[in-house]
């Protein structure tokens, strides 16, 4: 079984480790960067995704459509 | 070509355009600069992001949206509308239709922010070809 809260602690410096389990669940690899923001006194850390990775992410949206024809319905509020 | 700058210096400002070419058409001759742009930031509009935004919502709903949304806002550095932008705006695109280009407020604006940090504008659309300030990916 998955266990799903662990304990951790902060250096001197402000360090905190993500456990193991937690890096592997996420598919977390070194030099990840992260936003790190506070809400309700939790700190959240946010994982920052390469926009080089995205590749075709949308490609449902282009499924049967030239590049002009998806350009030009997005861009026809504005005529 | 791709071009190095100095540290703290992004080199594009991205187009509706080019965030297509990519992330709905996988167009491999733009993933070297989306590589450049994560490592050294770009500049992408209120309004690029407001149309691109309001697409996924419409065909891909907000969960989506909001991921994408998220991705890019945290990548590349929004420029907001301010006085001085909206006027160089609405002059570019009386400059442009006088020489017969059919741009929109988003792409106008585009070129403006990429004259003001000396950048690029990242795109394919044709109606920039051979225009000033733009990275034209063919």
């Amino acid at each position: 079984m998955v266990k799903e809260v662990f304990e951790t602690r902060m250096s001197s410096k402000g360090q905190i480790i993500i456990v193991q389990e937690i890096r592997e669940n996420l598919g977390l690899k070194e030099k990840q960067k992260f936003i790190e923001r506070t809400e309700h006194g939790k700190i959240i850390l946010d994982p920052v995704q390469d926009i080089s990775k995205l590749g075709g992410i949308l490609k449902k949206m282009g499924k049967g459509k030239k590049i002009a024809e998806l350009v030009a319905e997005t861009k026809e509020g504005w005529d | 070509m791709l071009k190095q700058k100095k540290a703290g210096i992004k080199l594009f400002v991205v187009d509706t355009y080019a965030l297509f070419e990519w992330l709905v058409y996988n167009n491999q001759k733009y993933k070297k600069y989306f590589e450049q742009i994560d490592n050294e930031g770009a500049y992408i509009t209120e309004l690029v992001l407001m149309e691109f935004y309001h697409k996924i919502f419409h065909e891909e709903g907000k969960e989506k949206a909001e991921e994408i949304f998220h991705t890019i806002t945290t990548k590349i550095e929004t420029i907001k509308l301010n006085a001085e932008r909206i006027k160089k705006t609405g002059e570019k695109r009386s400059q442009m239709l006088k020489e017969r280009k059919k741009l929109s407020y988003a792409d106008c604006l585009n070129l403006v922010i990429a004259e003001e940090n000396k950048a690029k504008v990242l795109t394919g659309d044709k109606e920039f070809k051979n225009l000033k300030n733009t990275e034209f990916v063919e």
